[in-house]
Protein backbone atom coordinates (compact mmCIF):
# COMPACT_ATOMS: atom_id res chain seq x y z
CA UNK A 1 0.00 0.00 0.00
CA UNK A 2 1.31 3.26 -1.11
CA UNK A 3 1.16 5.80 2.00
CA UNK A 4 -2.04 7.40 2.59
CA UNK A 5 -3.47 10.03 4.63
CA UNK A 6 -6.59 11.61 5.58
CA UNK A 7 -8.19 14.46 3.20
CA UNK A 8 -7.81 18.06 4.87
CA UNK A 9 -11.29 18.04 3.47
CA UNK A 10 -12.95 15.38 5.80
CA UNK A 11 -15.84 17.23 7.84
CA UNK A 12 -16.96 15.70 11.12
CA UNK A 13 -20.53 16.16 12.42
CA UNK A 14 -21.29 14.99 16.06
CA UNK A 15 -24.80 14.44 17.68
CA UNK A 16 -25.14 14.78 21.44
CA UNK A 17 -27.43 12.25 21.55
CA UNK A 18 -24.90 9.41 20.33
CA UNK A 19 -21.29 8.56 19.85
CA UNK A 20 -21.78 8.04 16.17
CA UNK A 21 -19.97 10.57 13.85
CA UNK A 22 -20.84 11.85 10.35
CA UNK A 23 -17.68 12.48 8.14
CA UNK A 24 -17.61 13.00 4.82
CA UNK A 25 -15.51 15.29 2.46
CA UNK A 26 -16.45 18.76 1.39
CA UNK A 27 -15.60 18.65 -2.16
CA UNK A 28 -16.85 14.98 -2.66
CA UNK A 29 -19.49 14.27 0.02
CA UNK A 30 -19.83 10.38 0.55
CA UNK A 31 -20.83 10.94 3.99
CA UNK A 32 -20.47 7.97 6.29
CA UNK A 33 -21.47 7.78 10.21
CA UNK A 34 -18.67 5.82 12.23
CA UNK A 35 -18.38 4.56 15.42
CA UNK A 36 -15.73 5.54 18.21
CA UNK A 37 -13.56 2.86 16.88
CA UNK A 38 -14.00 3.66 13.26
CA UNK A 39 -13.28 7.69 13.75
CA UNK A 40 -10.17 6.20 15.64
CA UNK A 41 -9.17 4.16 12.95
CA UNK A 42 -9.34 7.34 10.42
CA UNK A 43 -7.77 9.09 12.46
CA UNK A 44 -4.96 7.02 12.50
CA UNK A 45 -4.27 8.61 8.74
CA UNK A 46 -3.34 12.31 10.96
CA UNK A 47 -0.14 11.11 9.52
CA UNK A 48 1.44 9.63 6.60
CA UNK A 49 0.34 5.74 7.25
CA UNK A 50 1.99 2.81 5.07
CA UNK A 51 0.33 -0.97 5.16
CA UNK A 52 3.14 -2.18 7.38
CA UNK A 53 2.19 0.53 9.84
CA UNK A 54 -1.43 0.26 9.44
CA UNK A 55 -0.81 -3.57 10.41
CA UNK A 56 1.29 -2.52 13.36
CA UNK A 57 -1.55 -0.61 14.83
CA UNK A 58 -4.47 -2.68 14.19
CA UNK A 59 -6.14 -6.22 14.49
CA UNK A 60 -7.48 -8.04 11.67
CA UNK A 61 -7.35 -7.14 8.03
CA UNK A 62 -7.85 -3.36 7.36
CA UNK A 63 -7.51 -3.91 3.56
CA UNK A 64 -10.84 -3.34 2.75
CA UNK A 65 -11.76 -0.15 5.31
CA UNK A 66 -8.58 1.48 3.41
CA UNK A 67 -9.80 0.34 0.17
CA UNK A 68 -13.39 2.14 1.31
CA UNK A 69 -12.17 5.23 2.46
CA UNK A 70 -9.31 5.65 -0.38
CA UNK A 71 -12.07 5.17 -3.07
CA UNK A 72 -13.90 8.04 -1.31
CA UNK A 73 -11.17 10.28 -1.03
CA UNK A 74 -10.96 10.36 2.64
CA UNK A 75 -7.90 8.53 2.60
CA UNK A 76 -5.73 10.09 -0.02
CA UNK A 77 -1.49 9.90 -1.26
CA UNK A 78 -0.06 12.99 0.65
CA UNK A 79 0.11 16.01 -0.95
CA UNK A 80 -2.48 14.98 -3.79
CA UNK A 81 -4.72 18.33 -5.34
CA UNK A 82 -7.81 17.49 -5.05
CA UNK A 83 -9.12 20.92 -6.59
CA UNK A 84 -7.43 19.72 -9.74
CA UNK A 85 -9.75 16.87 -10.14
CA UNK A 86 -12.92 19.02 -9.50
CA UNK A 87 -11.06 21.29 -11.97
CA UNK A 88 -11.16 18.57 -14.45
CA UNK A 89 -14.86 17.61 -13.50
CA UNK A 90 -15.78 21.36 -14.07
CA UNK A 91 -13.99 21.14 -18.01
CA UNK A 92 -15.93 17.38 -18.87
CA UNK A 93 -19.52 18.95 -17.84
CA UNK A 94 -18.87 22.81 -19.82
CA UNK A 95 -18.13 20.37 -23.00
CA UNK A 96 -21.19 19.08 -21.74
CA UNK A 97 -23.19 22.23 -22.00
CA UNK A 98 -21.05 22.76 -25.26
CA UNK A 99 -22.65 20.11 -26.64
CA UNK A 100 -26.49 20.85 -25.91
CA UNK A 101 -27.01 18.18 -24.06
CA UNK A 102 -27.85 19.55 -20.50
CA UNK A 103 -30.75 21.08 -21.83
CA UNK A 104 -33.86 18.95 -20.10
CA UNK A 105 -36.67 21.51 -20.16
CA UNK A 106 -37.62 24.93 -21.34
CA UNK A 107 -39.73 27.18 -19.23
CA UNK A 108 -42.19 29.78 -21.36
CA UNK A 109 -42.68 33.05 -19.54
CA UNK A 110 -46.61 33.55 -21.05
CA UNK A 111 -46.75 36.57 -18.90
CA UNK A 112 -44.86 39.08 -17.24
CA UNK A 113 -47.83 39.90 -15.43
CA UNK A 114 -49.80 38.94 -12.34
CA UNK A 115 -53.24 39.66 -10.82
CA UNK A 116 -51.83 39.80 -7.13
CA UNK A 117 -49.81 41.94 -5.44
CA UNK A 118 -47.85 39.64 -3.31
CA UNK A 119 -45.45 42.76 -1.71
CA UNK A 120 -42.73 39.98 -0.71
CA UNK A 121 -42.84 38.83 -4.89
CA UNK A 122 -39.91 39.41 -7.14
CA UNK A 123 -41.96 40.36 -9.79
CA UNK A 124 -44.51 42.80 -7.83
CA UNK A 125 -40.59 44.32 -6.09
CA UNK A 126 -39.30 44.76 -9.82
CA UNK A 127 -42.57 47.02 -11.30
CA UNK A 128 -41.68 47.93 -14.73
CA UNK A 129 -38.28 46.10 -14.81
CA UNK A 130 -39.86 42.90 -15.60
CA UNK A 131 -42.26 44.41 -18.00
CA UNK A 132 -38.99 45.71 -20.00
CA UNK A 133 -38.73 41.91 -21.24
CA UNK A 134 -42.43 42.01 -22.60
CA UNK A 135 -45.79 41.63 -21.35
CA UNK A 136 -47.75 39.08 -22.24
CA UNK A 137 -45.86 36.04 -24.58
CA UNK A 138 -47.80 36.18 -28.09
CA UNK A 139 -48.58 32.74 -30.18
CA UNK A 140 -45.95 33.38 -32.74
CA UNK A 141 -42.91 33.76 -30.17
CA UNK A 142 -44.14 30.93 -28.51
CA UNK A 143 -44.73 28.81 -31.29
CA UNK A 144 -40.95 29.99 -32.14
CA UNK A 145 -39.53 28.95 -28.84
CA UNK A 146 -41.30 25.38 -29.03
CA UNK A 147 -39.81 25.24 -32.60
CA UNK A 148 -36.46 26.02 -31.65
CA UNK A 149 -36.81 23.64 -28.46
CA UNK A 150 -37.78 20.65 -31.07
CA UNK A 151 -35.03 21.54 -33.25
CA UNK A 152 -32.31 21.58 -30.05
CA UNK A 153 -34.15 18.11 -28.86
CA UNK A 154 -33.40 16.74 -32.42
CA UNK A 155 -30.02 18.13 -32.59
CA UNK A 156 -28.68 16.11 -29.36
CA UNK A 157 -30.94 12.93 -30.10
CA UNK A 158 -33.82 13.13 -27.77
CA UNK A 159 -37.67 12.69 -28.39
CA UNK A 160 -38.91 13.53 -24.94
CA UNK A 161 -38.95 17.18 -23.66
CA UNK A 162 -40.56 19.30 -20.70
CA UNK A 163 -42.18 22.33 -21.02
CA UNK A 164 -42.76 24.57 -18.02
CA UNK A 165 -45.48 27.52 -18.22
CA UNK A 166 -44.35 30.06 -16.38
CA UNK A 167 -43.48 33.61 -14.51
CA UNK A 168 -45.98 36.14 -13.26
CA UNK A 169 -49.06 34.60 -13.67
CA UNK A 170 -49.85 32.54 -16.74
CA UNK A 171 -53.43 31.45 -16.28
CA UNK A 172 -53.86 35.00 -17.19
CA UNK A 173 -52.47 34.33 -21.05
CA UNK A 174 -54.27 31.14 -21.04
CA UNK A 175 -54.91 31.35 -25.26
CA UNK A 176 -51.12 31.26 -25.60
CA UNK A 177 -50.95 28.17 -23.29
CA UNK A 178 -53.65 26.11 -25.34
CA UNK A 179 -52.44 26.59 -28.70
CA UNK A 180 -48.99 25.89 -27.06
CA UNK A 181 -50.22 22.80 -26.20
CA UNK A 182 -52.09 21.23 -28.84
CA UNK A 183 -49.34 22.35 -31.07
CA UNK A 184 -47.02 20.72 -29.05
CA UNK A 185 -49.32 17.32 -29.64
CA UNK A 186 -49.40 17.50 -33.35
CA UNK A 187 -45.27 17.46 -33.62
CA UNK A 188 -45.23 14.18 -34.21
CA UNK A 189 -41.84 12.60 -32.89
CA UNK A 190 -41.92 14.37 -29.60
CA UNK A 191 -43.64 13.78 -26.57
CA UNK A 192 -43.50 16.56 -24.03
CA UNK A 193 -44.56 16.89 -20.37
CA UNK A 194 -45.72 19.59 -18.84
CA UNK A 195 -45.83 22.08 -15.70
CA UNK A 196 -47.30 24.83 -14.55
CA UNK A 197 -47.09 27.68 -11.46
CA UNK A 198 -50.41 29.28 -10.93
CA UNK A 199 -51.70 30.93 -8.55
CA UNK A 200 -54.76 29.25 -9.32
CA UNK A 201 -57.41 32.48 -8.83
CA UNK A 202 -58.22 32.34 -12.67
CA UNK A 203 -58.59 28.65 -13.32
CA UNK A 204 -62.14 27.58 -14.32
CA UNK A 205 -63.38 24.20 -14.96
CA UNK A 206 -62.38 24.47 -19.13
CA UNK A 207 -58.82 25.40 -18.00
CA UNK A 208 -58.45 22.49 -15.12
CA UNK A 209 -59.92 19.80 -17.72
CA UNK A 210 -57.24 20.72 -20.27
CA UNK A 211 -54.50 20.57 -17.16
CA UNK A 212 -55.97 17.18 -16.44
CA UNK A 213 -55.62 15.97 -20.04
CA UNK A 214 -52.55 16.99 -20.66
CA UNK A 215 -51.25 15.71 -17.41
CA UNK A 216 -49.88 18.86 -15.98
CA UNK A 217 -48.29 19.01 -12.79
CA UNK A 218 -49.70 22.24 -11.06
CA UNK A 219 -47.12 24.14 -8.65
CA UNK A 220 -49.38 26.16 -6.30
CA UNK A 221 -49.00 28.51 -3.32
CA UNK A 222 -50.84 28.37 -0.34
CA UNK A 223 -48.73 30.62 2.18
CA UNK A 224 -50.28 28.78 5.80
CA UNK A 225 -53.96 28.71 6.42
CA UNK A 226 -56.25 31.77 6.32
CA UNK A 227 -54.72 34.22 8.50
CA UNK A 228 -51.04 33.49 7.70
CA UNK A 229 -51.84 32.74 3.67
CA UNK A 230 -53.85 36.55 4.03
CA UNK A 231 -51.06 38.64 5.75
CA UNK A 232 -48.59 38.12 2.26
CA UNK A 233 -50.93 36.36 -0.05
CA UNK A 234 -52.63 39.17 -1.38
CA UNK A 235 -54.33 40.81 -4.48
CA UNK A 236 -53.18 44.74 -4.95
CA UNK A 237 -55.44 45.90 -2.52
CA UNK A 238 -54.17 44.24 0.26
CA UNK A 239 -56.75 41.88 0.14
CA UNK A 240 -56.23 38.14 1.08
CA UNK A 241 -56.54 35.17 -1.25
CA UNK A 242 -56.86 32.36 0.83
CA UNK A 243 -60.50 31.21 0.26
CA UNK A 244 -60.28 31.85 -3.56
CA UNK A 245 -57.27 29.78 -3.61
CA UNK A 246 -59.63 27.19 -1.92
CA UNK A 247 -62.43 27.59 -4.02
CA UNK A 248 -59.51 26.40 -6.75
CA UNK A 249 -57.93 23.54 -5.19
CA UNK A 250 -61.75 22.57 -4.44
CA UNK A 251 -62.14 22.44 -8.30
CA UNK A 252 -59.20 20.36 -8.57
CA UNK A 253 -60.55 17.90 -6.43
CA UNK A 254 -63.98 17.82 -8.14
CA UNK A 255 -62.65 17.21 -11.69
CA UNK A 256 -60.32 14.36 -9.93
CA UNK A 257 -57.27 15.95 -10.57
CA UNK A 258 -56.13 17.01 -7.06
CA UNK A 259 -53.24 19.02 -6.21
CA UNK A 260 -50.72 16.45 -4.85
CA UNK A 261 -48.65 19.30 -3.34
CA UNK A 262 -48.60 23.40 -2.44
CA UNK A 263 -45.64 25.71 -1.49
CA UNK A 264 -45.47 27.54 1.37
CA UNK A 265 -43.54 31.06 1.12
CA UNK A 266 -42.70 32.27 4.96
CA UNK A 267 -41.56 35.59 5.33
CA UNK A 268 -41.43 37.85 8.86
CA UNK A 269 -45.23 38.69 8.42
CA UNK A 270 -46.54 35.09 8.38
CA UNK A 271 -43.54 33.37 10.30
CA UNK A 272 -45.57 33.41 13.22
CA UNK A 273 -48.74 31.98 11.65
CA UNK A 274 -47.85 28.76 9.68
CA UNK A 275 -47.23 26.05 11.74
CA UNK A 276 -48.46 22.27 11.97
CA UNK A 277 -51.96 23.26 11.07
CA UNK A 278 -50.93 23.31 7.53
CA UNK A 279 -49.86 20.20 7.19
CA UNK A 280 -52.75 18.83 8.62
CA UNK A 281 -54.23 21.01 5.87
CA UNK A 282 -52.06 18.70 3.06
CA UNK A 283 -52.99 15.81 4.93
CA UNK A 284 -56.82 16.00 5.05
CA UNK A 285 -56.82 16.97 1.37
CA UNK A 286 -54.65 13.91 0.66
CA UNK A 287 -51.25 15.63 -0.09
CA UNK A 288 -48.00 13.90 -0.91
CA UNK A 289 -45.69 16.99 -0.76
CA UNK A 290 -44.93 20.33 0.59
CA UNK A 291 -42.43 22.56 -0.46
CA UNK A 292 -41.94 24.94 2.49
CA UNK A 293 -39.54 28.29 1.61
CA UNK A 294 -38.72 31.12 3.43
CA UNK A 295 -38.50 34.33 1.04
CA UNK A 296 -35.13 33.72 -0.55
CA UNK A 297 -34.21 37.24 -1.27
CA UNK A 298 -35.93 39.44 2.26
CA UNK A 299 -36.36 36.96 5.13
CA UNK A 300 -33.74 38.58 6.87
CA UNK A 301 -35.58 39.94 9.65
CA UNK A 302 -36.16 36.02 10.88
CA UNK A 303 -33.34 34.68 13.07
CA UNK A 304 -31.04 31.77 12.15
CA UNK A 305 -31.97 30.04 14.74
CA UNK A 306 -35.92 30.30 14.57
CA UNK A 307 -35.87 29.16 10.83
CA UNK A 308 -33.79 26.46 11.71
CA UNK A 309 -36.19 25.30 14.45
CA UNK A 310 -39.03 25.38 12.36
CA UNK A 311 -38.33 23.61 9.81
CA UNK A 312 -36.78 20.53 11.84
CA UNK A 313 -40.34 20.76 13.80
CA UNK A 314 -42.60 21.16 10.94
CA UNK A 315 -40.48 18.21 8.92
CA UNK A 316 -40.71 15.76 11.79
CA UNK A 317 -44.69 16.16 12.69
CA UNK A 318 -45.05 15.96 8.12
CA UNK A 319 -42.82 13.04 8.63
CA UNK A 320 -45.21 11.36 10.85
CA UNK A 321 -47.75 11.84 8.52
CA UNK A 322 -45.76 10.68 6.34
CA UNK A 323 -45.94 14.16 3.99
CA UNK A 324 -42.75 15.07 1.93
CA UNK A 325 -41.77 18.32 3.49
CA UNK A 326 -38.44 19.84 1.79
CA UNK A 327 -37.53 23.07 0.00
CA UNK A 328 -34.90 24.93 -1.40
CA UNK A 329 -32.88 24.81 2.46
CA UNK A 330 -32.57 20.77 1.83
CA UNK A 331 -30.75 21.14 -1.58
CA UNK A 332 -26.94 20.95 0.01
CA UNK A 333 -28.46 18.44 2.21
CA UNK A 334 -29.78 16.36 -0.20
CA UNK A 335 -26.77 16.71 -2.86
CA UNK A 336 -24.39 15.93 -0.23
CA UNK A 337 -26.82 12.21 0.86
CA UNK A 338 -27.28 10.93 -2.38
CA UNK A 339 -24.95 12.67 -4.82
CA UNK A 340 -20.70 13.08 -5.33
CA UNK A 341 -19.16 14.94 -7.81
CA UNK A 342 -16.39 12.23 -7.71
CA UNK A 343 -19.18 10.84 -10.07
CA UNK A 344 -21.95 12.68 -11.09
CA UNK A 345 -21.97 16.93 -11.75
CA UNK A 346 -24.36 18.83 -9.82
CA UNK A 347 -24.58 22.94 -8.76
CA UNK A 348 -27.43 24.35 -6.99
CA UNK A 349 -30.08 24.09 -9.47
CA UNK A 350 -31.02 23.56 -12.67
CA UNK A 351 -30.65 27.09 -13.75
CA UNK A 352 -27.03 26.87 -13.00
CA UNK A 353 -26.37 23.71 -14.15
CA UNK A 354 -27.73 24.64 -17.44
CA UNK A 355 -30.72 22.70 -17.63
CA UNK A 356 -33.43 24.78 -18.37
CA UNK A 357 -33.66 27.66 -20.59
CA UNK A 358 -36.41 30.32 -20.16
CA UNK A 359 -37.71 31.92 -22.92
CA UNK A 360 -39.05 35.79 -22.35
CA UNK A 361 -42.65 37.10 -23.63
CA UNK A 362 -39.99 39.34 -26.24
CA UNK A 363 -37.92 35.70 -27.74
CA UNK A 364 -35.14 36.70 -24.49
CA UNK A 365 -33.48 34.34 -22.81
CA UNK A 366 -32.60 33.29 -19.14
CA UNK A 367 -31.36 31.13 -16.80
CA UNK A 368 -33.96 31.20 -14.26
CA UNK A 369 -37.74 32.32 -14.61
CA UNK A 370 -37.04 34.67 -11.70
CA UNK A 371 -33.53 36.58 -12.79
CA UNK A 372 -33.90 39.58 -14.55
CA UNK A 373 -30.65 39.03 -16.47
CA UNK A 374 -30.89 37.95 -19.88
CA UNK A 375 -28.45 35.10 -21.45
CA UNK A 376 -29.41 35.83 -24.98
CA UNK A 377 -32.16 35.99 -27.56
CA UNK A 378 -33.78 32.94 -29.16
CA UNK A 379 -32.39 34.40 -32.64
CA UNK A 380 -28.94 34.01 -31.78
CA UNK A 381 -29.62 30.76 -29.39
CA UNK A 382 -26.43 28.95 -30.67
CA UNK A 383 -24.45 31.42 -29.00
CA UNK A 384 -24.80 30.89 -25.24
CA UNK A 385 -23.54 27.61 -25.52
CA UNK A 386 -20.16 28.90 -27.13
CA UNK A 387 -16.78 29.68 -25.92
CA UNK A 388 -17.41 33.18 -24.30
CA UNK A 389 -21.10 32.22 -24.53
CA UNK A 390 -23.72 33.68 -20.90
CA UNK A 391 -25.16 29.92 -20.00
CA UNK A 392 -21.60 28.70 -20.54
CA UNK A 393 -20.12 31.46 -18.53
CA UNK A 394 -22.93 31.38 -15.71
CA UNK A 395 -22.51 27.48 -15.29
CA UNK A 396 -18.52 27.37 -14.80
CA UNK A 397 -18.73 30.66 -12.90
CA UNK A 398 -21.87 28.28 -10.54
CA UNK A 399 -19.61 25.00 -10.76
CA UNK A 400 -18.63 23.31 -7.26
CA UNK A 401 -15.32 24.96 -6.59
CA UNK A 402 -15.37 27.68 -8.63
CA UNK A 403 -16.28 30.70 -6.03
CA UNK A 404 -13.74 31.85 -3.91
CA UNK A 405 -16.55 32.57 -1.23
CA UNK A 406 -17.24 29.00 -0.96
CA UNK A 407 -14.04 28.02 -0.37
CA UNK A 408 -13.43 25.33 2.31
CA UNK A 409 -17.29 25.72 3.45
CA UNK A 410 -18.41 22.87 5.21
CA UNK A 411 -21.15 22.46 2.30
CA UNK A 412 -18.74 23.91 -0.18
CA UNK A 413 -20.00 21.55 -3.11
CA UNK A 414 -23.29 20.81 -1.82
CA UNK A 415 -24.48 24.48 -1.88
CA UNK A 416 -22.27 25.92 -4.41
CA UNK A 417 -22.98 29.20 -4.02
CA UNK A 418 -26.87 28.87 -3.14
CA UNK A 419 -29.92 30.24 -5.12
CA UNK A 420 -28.53 31.96 -8.31
CA UNK A 421 -31.76 34.52 -7.62
CA UNK A 422 -30.45 35.41 -3.76
CA UNK A 423 -27.14 35.36 -4.75
CA UNK A 424 -27.75 37.91 -7.80
CA UNK A 425 -30.51 40.02 -5.53
CA UNK A 426 -29.47 39.87 -1.99
CA UNK A 427 -26.39 42.06 -0.18
CA UNK A 428 -26.70 40.40 3.05
CA UNK A 429 -25.61 37.15 1.98
CA UNK A 430 -23.62 35.77 4.28
CA UNK A 431 -26.71 35.08 6.28
CA UNK A 432 -28.35 32.94 4.44
CA UNK A 433 -24.96 31.06 4.05
CA UNK A 434 -25.27 31.00 7.91
CA UNK A 435 -28.62 29.49 7.22
CA UNK A 436 -27.86 27.00 4.91
CA UNK A 437 -25.08 26.01 6.91
CA UNK A 438 -27.43 25.59 10.10
CA UNK A 439 -29.79 23.82 8.57
CA UNK A 440 -27.51 21.15 6.83
CA UNK A 441 -26.38 21.07 10.71
CA UNK A 442 -29.62 20.07 11.79
CA UNK A 443 -30.63 17.81 8.94
CA UNK A 444 -27.07 15.97 9.44
CA UNK A 445 -27.70 15.54 12.83
CA UNK A 446 -30.74 13.70 12.52
CA UNK A 447 -29.27 11.41 9.80
CA UNK A 448 -27.24 10.47 13.05
CA UNK A 449 -29.47 9.70 15.56
CA UNK A 450 -31.90 7.85 12.87
CA UNK A 451 -28.97 5.29 12.29
CA UNK A 452 -28.83 4.69 16.12
CA UNK A 453 -32.32 3.50 16.23
CA UNK B 1 -2.71 3.49 23.20
CA UNK B 2 -4.43 -0.22 22.38
CA UNK B 3 -4.61 -1.80 18.91
CA UNK B 4 -7.76 -0.66 17.03
CA UNK B 5 -9.98 -3.81 16.86
CA UNK B 6 -11.15 -3.73 12.93
CA UNK B 7 -13.97 -5.94 13.81
CA UNK B 8 -14.85 -3.71 15.92
CA UNK B 9 -15.50 -1.31 13.34
CA UNK B 10 -19.42 0.33 12.33
CA UNK B 11 -19.42 2.42 8.70
CA UNK B 12 -23.33 3.11 7.99
CA UNK B 13 -23.86 5.31 4.97
CA UNK B 14 -26.94 7.56 6.02
CA UNK B 15 -30.42 7.78 4.86
CA UNK B 16 -32.60 10.66 4.89
CA UNK B 17 -35.56 10.31 7.09
CA UNK B 18 -39.35 10.77 6.40
CA UNK B 19 -41.20 9.21 3.44
CA UNK B 20 -39.34 8.64 0.14
CA UNK B 21 -40.71 10.69 -2.49
CA UNK B 22 -42.21 8.03 -5.40
CA UNK B 23 -40.84 10.73 -8.17
CA UNK B 24 -37.38 11.59 -8.28
CA UNK B 25 -36.70 15.35 -6.89
CA UNK B 26 -36.57 16.83 -10.16
CA UNK B 27 -38.31 19.28 -12.34
CA UNK B 28 -41.72 19.93 -11.18
CA UNK B 29 -42.38 16.11 -9.90
CA UNK B 30 -43.15 18.19 -6.27
CA UNK B 31 -45.54 20.91 -6.00
CA UNK B 32 -42.87 22.80 -6.12
CA UNK B 33 -41.29 25.44 -8.42
CA UNK B 34 -40.25 23.64 -11.73
CA UNK B 35 -37.42 25.94 -12.69
CA UNK B 36 -35.62 25.78 -8.98
CA UNK B 37 -35.47 21.74 -8.71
Amino acid sequence: MEKLVKSPYLFMVKSEKTDLVMVYHILFGNPKILNPEGLRFLNLFETERDSDEIEKLTEGDADSLVKEFSEINFLTPPGLDERKFLEERRQSYLAEVKKKKTIEHISLSVSNVCNFGCRHCMFFQRGKKSLNQGKIMNWETAKRCVDTYAGLMKEIGTTKGKIHFGNAEPLINWRVIKQTLEYCKSLSGFKFEYAINTNLSLLDKEMAITLKNFKIRIAASLDGLEKANDLIRTIKNGKGTFRTIIGKIDLLEEIDYPLDGISITVTAKNFSYVDTDIIDFARQRKMKSIAFDYDLINATEISCEEKVEKIMRLKSYADKLNIYFDGTWGTPYRRLLSRSLLKDFYSFCSAVEGRGLTFNPDGSIKACDYSKNKIGEIKHLNRIFTNGGSLLKLVEKRFPGNNSLCKNCMIESFCGGQCHITQTANKNISSFCDFYKAITLALLRESIEDSES
Amino acid sequence: MSKIAIKKIQVMTPKRRGPVPEFPITWAKKGKDASCT
